[in-house]
């Protein structure tokens, strides 16, 4: 059980503080209400972008990192389709440092045409590094416009191309940062030894006085509901042949979210699930194949995804996982594979709340879902689901007419 | 209220950190251990002297660690498989040069239920046939698509360089290696080094009664009081260090170079290594270190480049590595030489070394936050029989450290003549 206060400042920054007294160590985590999702079609990857802008440098401090190390500490960010989150771990005894610079950054940044210049060509490189100069890297660069024709999940994070990424200006930058990087749109997290009192107090000092912004209500273009099955085959030089295919399913709040996860884990957690078992072990088919929701906030995918093993052909591999696919859809599970998938949740929930980090992390991401008391009852919803839901559940997603497939075959040469 | 101005003034290193204890049990069982009281769940590692170092043919360490779990006398795969996963346990075999760690995770309340069954696998797992030739043809596959990767080629590449051909620390396959092993070698290696062998504990996290009171009926599952001169007879020599070129591995359609630069070097025990571990981080050891300044954050030729120091037990080794666009490998080779010469020849600045110092003591109290961390830290420190002063040595180390100490070991330990000089990829 995870105890936090909250209070949101009057400029509409919510700040959450989790009194963890065994730590010498403090996080704070700054989650934006920002990703990859309120970009535009046609400058996609910007939020990842901005991300690293964002470390170039602040109004008032020339340099984000060398101050925070200066004090022992540490920090880094991620950017998903739906939030850019920002975290900072250090010396209990130097959490005013975190403060001090996370809203000096929130009040006005520095935006210099050499940091732009130098993080366009850093991330391209990483465009490179985890897309193109790895084997399968492409794969949701793929899939996820074959599967979303409207929502905008339907570029990955780092971007549909690289063009968009070197064709950025330092106009939209700015623009980006004064729409979205605003107290009224982001959620502070603070865990450590200390008082709520005193991290109101700071957090009144350092971000109290940042204006808010005009934060337009989201309105995201809708992804129709698919109709039919969706096909796309590619050949790249991989050493196997490999299947994808992706299904529509429900909003992270939606009541059917964790009937969802379980299906995948009934499929694909550990050895003794479906996949592994059957098609893995028992055919030899793949030599991997695994179940996995994306979980983003606005209806997601659920993914199916596997190598073949050689001589394994692609028409066989693919009814084979429709076969069980089926089965998940017309018979009942067995109570004891549901109470195991159910059992594996909740060791991995107290492992999330093994570390501060995680639990600042998942504090704020609660509070974005709407309720932070999520992170503590989160875990009861998945306890709740029954096999009927299950059966229900899969029924409705694993339609041909929901899916799409991506062929990856192996050629030698390209 | 300043804003250009750091609130806080001066870093105060906290490292009253948990410390783990160590105690030998009635059945001569080293168990280590560091209790958390806010924590829901527990882990338990057993360790053996069965790393890749103490294979005499490629793969089968790796492989036997990954086969313990497949087939006891008692039990099919498939109903470990079951067991675990019924009391949401989680279990991973990693098969390191020196070691082989098992580890559980896993709610107190099932320990009791699956440590009988990890006890069962330790003593007498049978190694079935028909789940090796499984793992050994997912293995293959799995190779086959890492040797895709430049990156893996390029330490593939660095470490046959490092350790010759028949050295115990050269891990690296062929694709020979997965024709030339059968099921057998993985019986004997398993018979030799861990069925009868003794191991250690080290239990972490939640140790309430109920935890503690399912590793004591583990522990009563084994008596090492009649086989304790089974320890490690291992004898690795460091490798030998050589002058060195540059060698360029040209593979075509990548739009990567992968970059690996190293040598051997010191390890944990040498009075010199803590100036060393301080070199590192300053070098290339940290997002503010000079290499990722210099070749990411100034010319953005990288989404990353690093350097750091691996130990093994008998051999530790310093490397550089990086991923960066075609076009810009010379120029970052030229610059990590540049870099690398600076660091001998020039002062460094009080202000620097300041931050790197700061910034190295920090790293070092987040190396203990929370009993897993803590317990790895201790884990790692076996080599010095456990002992935590290595951390007040590294500690005072780092707090004195001058410009000097910094260039006269990197003049001493990382030497760019006889570095292995590794670069795979495709023209620009």
């Amino acid at each position: 059980m995870i105890h936090f206060n909250e209070h949101t400042l009057s400029n509409g920054l919510k700040v959450i503080h989790h009194a963890d007294n065994h730590s010498p160590i403090a996080v704070m985590n700054l989650l934006y209400n920002v990703g990859s999702k309120d970009e535009e079609p046609s400058k996609t990857g910007f939020a990842h972008l901005f991300e690293h802008l964002m470390f170039g440098g602040s109004k008032n401090i020339p340099s984000y990192d060398a101050p925070l190390q200066e004090v022992g500490g540490e920090n880094n960010a991620f950017t998903s389709s739906d939030i850019t989150n920002y975290y900072v771990t250090l010396p209990k005894s130097a959490i005013e440092t975190a403060f001090w610079l996370e809203s000096d950054r929130m009040n006005e940044l520095a935006f210099t045409p050499k940091s732009l210049e130098v993080q366009k060509k850093v991330v391209v490189e990483e465009f490179k590094q985890n897309y193109l100069n790895q084997p399968y890297g492409d794969v949701y660069l793929l899939l996820k416009p074959l599967a979303y024709k409207n929502h905008p999940y339907q570029w990955p994070t780092i971007g549909k191309k690289i063009e968009h990424i070197s064709e950025a200006q330092l106009s939209d930058v700015k623009d980006f940062f004064y729409k979205h990087y605003r107290p009224n749109n982001a959620i502070l997290s603070i865990v450590g030894d200390f008082e709520f009192k005193k991290i109101i107090d700071l957090s009144e000092k350092w971000f109290g006085d940042i204006p808010q912004g005009e934060i337009k209500e989201r309105t995201l273009p809708i992804e129709p509901p698919q109709t039919e099955k969706r096909i796309l085959s590619v050949e790249r030089k991989v050493p196997q042949d490999a299947i994808y295919i992706a299904f529509h399913m429900c909003s992270r709040t939606h009541k059917d979210y964790h009937t969802t996860d379980l299906i995948s884990d009934i499929l694909s957690t550990g050895e003794s699930s479906r996949f592994y078992e059957e098609l893995v072990l028992g055919r030899q088919m793949f030599s991997e194949l695994n179940a996995y929701i994306t979980g983003e906030i606005e209806p997601a995918l659920f993914i199916v995804g596997g190598k073949l093993i050689p001589e394994v052909k692609m028409d066989d591999a693919e009814q084979a996982i429709w076969e069980l696919l089926n089965q998940m859809c017309q018979v009942l599970v067995h109570e004891n594979e549901l109470e195991k998938v159910k059992n594996k949740v909740l060791t991995i929930d107290a492992y999330g709340k093994s570390s501060a980090l995680n639990k600042a992390m998942g504090l704020a991401y609660a509070s974005l879902l709407g309720d932070t008391n999520f992170i503590n009852s989160e875990k009861e919803h998945y306890l709740k689901v029954c096999r009927q839901d299950i059966l229900k559940v899969a029924k409705a997603l694993f339609a041909e007419t929901n899916s799409s497939t991506l062929y990856y075959n192996k050629v030698d040469h390209v | 209220m300043f804003r250009s101005e750091n609130p806080v003034q001066k870093l105060v290193p906290e490292f009253n950190f948990t410390k783990a204890k160590s105690e030998i049990t009635p059945t001569g069982i080293k168990l280590h251990t560091l209790h958390a009281e806010d924590a829901e769940i527990s882990r338990l590692q057993i360790e053996f002297n069965a790393g890749y170092a103490h294979q005499k043919k490629s793969l089968v360490a790796n492989l036997c660690a990954k086969m313990l779990n497949k087939g006891t006398t008692d039990y099919t795969a498939k109903e470990i498989n079951e067991q675990f996963d019924r009391a949401g346990a989680f279990w991973e075999a990693e098969c390191m040069a020196d070691k082989l760690l098992l580890t559980l995770h896993c709610l107190p309340k099932n320990l009791s239920s699956v440590l009988p069954l990890v006890a069962n696998i330790i003593k007498s797992s049978t190694f079935p046939q028909l789940e090796f030739e499984q793992l050994l043809s997912i293995s293959k596959q799995k190779f086959l698509v890492n040797c895709q990767k430049v990156s893996f080629v390029a330490r593939q590449v660095f470490i046959e360089r490092l350790y010759n051909n028949a050295h115990p620390y050269n891990n690296t396959l062929k694709i020979e290696d997965f024709e030339c092993i059968d099921s057998q070698d993985l019986l004997e290696f398993y018979k030799h080094h861990i069925q009868t062998s003794p191991f250690e504990l080290y239990a972490s996290a939640n140790l309430g009664q109920t935890a503690r009171e399912a590793i004591n009926a583990f522990v009563h599952e084994f008596d090492f009081m009649e086989n304790q001169t089974k320890e490690s007879t291992l004898k690795i020599h460091p490798p030998d260090n050589h002058h060195r070129e540059m060698e360029i591995k040209e593979l075509s359609g990548f739009q990567q170079n992968a970059i690996r630069i190293g040598l051997p070097v010191i390890g944990k025990e040498h009075a010199d290594y803590a100036a060393l571990y301080y070199t590192n981080v300053l070098f290339g050891g940290f997002f503010g270190s000079r290499l990722m300044r210099n070749i990411r954050e100034d010319k953005g030729f990288t989404y990353g480049i690093h350097s750091g120091i691996a130990n093994h037990d008998y051999s530790s080794y310093f490397f550089i590595s990086t991923e960066v666009g075609n076009a810009y490998v010379k120029e970052t080779l030229t610059e990590i030489e540049t870099e690398l010469r600076r660091l001998q020849e020039r002062e460094i600045d009080e202000d620097e070394i300041r931050l790197v110092r700061n910034y190295t003591l920090g790293s070092i109290m987040r190396g203990f936050d929370g009993a897993f961390n803590a317990m790895d830290r201790y884990r790692s420190l076996k080599k010095l029989n456990h002992d935590y002063s290595y951390y007040d040595n590294l500690i005072a180390e780092i707090r004195t450290i001058d410009s000097d100490k910094i260039r006269s070991v990197a003049k001493k330990y990382l030497n760019w003549e006889q570095m292995i000089k590794i670069v795979v990829g495709s023209k620009a």
